[in-house]
């Protein structure tokens, strides 16, 4: 097993798209704090709500509320990134066949795989601390020009951080392994990536208009990623009104966190079984 | 501990309603440099898939060196080196780094291993270049560095000289003999006939997922041959010869008698004629080559 980690590590530390999803990340989350500074800049726009939604982005992006805006944004960027990270990681061993040349001298599909689901966990965490110093930096220098409010900063802070951070993440990870379970089925990057993305957009498409509907209907979206992982993610702290009126702002209402992270929790021991027993018992190559 | 070192036994493979592999048996023994024959679509290549685990064949049993590789496949796939088909390595990293790569996977080469097989490949220059950057044929010495990068027991080629130059074609046929006088069995799989027969001391040949003949190479081109007998009388040695077991084979030309798939069998010919009282003037064998056993058995041209 350590052979595996060692040689996935060596891979993955030489692999230019590890770089540049690291950086996107972290660049796509500067650039969403640039555009809510020029929104604010802006002033409160002309409508019955313009004032209170002016003054909940001014909220969100100081130092202040950096934990639960910086990892809301964050939630959004670095699933996308890790989803291609992830996908690309485990398809190209496909597209390039070098699954084969691996298991052919003995490395246990085993470890093979549990390598690849270690990366893309390690991955996961690194891109939402990466990009949350990034919120970071950005919030502390608009409250510095703007006059925000900076809040407390004590340890009870930071630990709170460690704590957004790993719950951040974890809320990404059954995406992550579903992007490593399209790779394993179509043995390709392309239409694993393509996948995981859309049934995460989709699935957000979803829970908005099931939501909507009424009796047992309305209840899907509870079983769902997105409801759990936004439950999850309340535990990091609530912006304003919290009636979700700002973009990645989530609303107080919808289940208990423990539940939530149960049902992720659920869903991705499922999927990992299938990415086990898919790879497992399958050719490597036809 | 038993001699073979592949024994696979009754493998089928079915994609679909193609039948790619069905009832095919091979044994490797021990120190051989066996080839696999057939045209391209014939199942040498899933045959190579089944044994190097990379495929599960739908009935059939592999042992690699006595053991079932189904139960034990990690421990013993350690003991092989392959190159199947073009060689896959990462496309970004280097030559020296793909080999760094898979030795970390299966640690025992070394730093020096890695260099002898780049050496052994003559790619030390060319060690720092990204893969994707390679020429075919020095992808092709790349695979091979990677098989023997750990001295196996079993190295599996598959169409090693694709892509090279002569030069690099001749190399590599030095090398298969070089390392099987190293005590390693090499199973070549090629549709290049003249490189098989060049190289290899046993072959199956494959046609349509089939093993359609198996044996020592120098067997089966015997196989094929034929015998040209001249005597001064050739129609009582014919007779004599029609009462024996060559009886089905008899060909006359320019009062020349010709015993086809006798190549190997003049000493017995010669004893049944002299026993009448007729003694050749001429015995020749007429050795055919592998290509024309090939063509022979297969019934059809080899394409690819």
């Amino acid at each position: 097993m350590a052979d595996a980690l060692r040689a996935e590590l060596f891979k993955v530390l030489r692999r230019r798209m590890t770089h540049i999803c690291l950086l996107a990340a972290m660049a796509l989350v500067l650039t969403f704090y640039i555009i809510l500074w020029l929104r604010i800049r802006e002033g409160p726009q002309p409508r019955p709500d313009g004032y209170l939604e002016w003054i909940e982005l001014r909220e969100g992006m100081s130092f202040r509320n950096v934990v639960p805006y910086g990892f809301a944004l964050e939630r959004f960027f670095a699933t996308l990134v890790s989803v291609v990270f992830a996908g690309t990681m485990m398809g190209n061993e496909y597209d390039w066949r070098t699954v084969g040349v691996v298991t052919s001298r003995g490395v246990t599909r085993w470890h093979f795989m549990f390598a690849k689901l270690a990366s893309g966990v390690v991955f996961t965490f690194l891109t939402v601390m990466a990009s949350f110093l990034v919120a970071l930096a950005a919030s502390a220098w608009f409250s510095y020009l703007y006059g925000l409010p900076f809040g407390t900063f004590d340890v009870a802070r930071v630990l709170d951080m460690f704590a957004s951070i790993g719950r951040t993440s974890f809320v990404i990870l059954p995406f992550v392994v579903m992007s490593l379970l399209f790779a394993t089925i179509w043995r390709a990057a392309g239409p694993a990536v393509g996948a995981s993305l859309g049934l995460y957009f989709i699935e957000g498409i979803f829970t908005g208009l099931l939501s909507n509907a009424r009796g047992f209907l309305s209840h899907i979206p509870d079983v769902l990623f997105n409801v759990n992982g936004d439950a999850v993610m309340r535990a990091n702290g609530l912006v304003g009104r919290g009636d979700g009126g700002v973009p990645f702002l989530i609303s107080a209402s919808g289940p208990p966190q423990w539940r939530g992270a149960l049902i992720l929790a659920g869903w991705m021991v499922v999927i990992l079984v299938a990415v086990f027993w898919r790879f497992q018992r399958r050719d490597i190559q036809e | 501990m038993s001699d073979l070192v592949v024994e696979a036994r009754g493998l089928k493979k079915q994609y679909g309603a193609t039948v790619a592999v069905q009832g095919v048996d091979v044994c490797v023994e021990r120190g051989r440099v066996f080839g696999a024959l057939g045209p391209n679509g014939s199942g040498k290549s899933t045959t190579v898939r089944m044994i190097l685990g990379l495929a599960r064949p739908d009935e059939g049993t592999v042992s690699l060196f006595g053991q079932p590789l189904r139960e034990r496949s990690a421990e013993l796939l350690r003991r092989v080196g392959a190159v199947v088909e073009t060689p896959a390595f990462v496309p970004y990293l280097s030559g020296r780094d793909n080999l760094r790569l898979l030795e970390k996977y299966t640690p025992g080469a070394g730093a020096e291993g890695i260099e002898r097989a780049l050496h052994r490949v003559h790619l030390e220059d060319a060690a720092h270049r990204r893969f994707k950057n390679y020429s075919l044929g020095m992808k092709q010495r790349l695979g091979i560095a990677a098989a023997i990068l750990n001295s196996p027991e079993l190295i599996v080629l598959d169409e090693p000289t694709n892509g090279l130059d002569p030069q690099g074609t001749r190399e590599v046929r030095d090398l298969i003999p070089e390392l099987a006088a190293e005590g390693r069995t090499i199973v070549l799989c090629s549709h290049l006939l003249h490189e098989v027969e060049q190289v290899c001391d046993a072959v199956a040949i494959f046609q349509r997922g089939r093993v359609i003949a198996q044996g020592a190479t120098k067997e089966l081109i015997g196989r094929g041959s034929r015998l040209e007998v001249k005597v001064a009388e050739p129609d009582a040695a014919q007779a004599i010869l029609d009462a024996s077991r060559f009886g089905h084979a008899l060909t006359r030309s320019n009062g020349s008698i010709y015993i086809d798939g006798a190549g190997n069998d003049g000493e017995e010919v010669n004893r049944l004629l002299a026993a009448e009282g007729q003694y050749a003037a001429i015995l020749r064998p007429i050795q055919h080559s592998l290509e024309d056993v090939f063509f022979e058995l297969t019934g059809e041209p080899q394409h690819g």
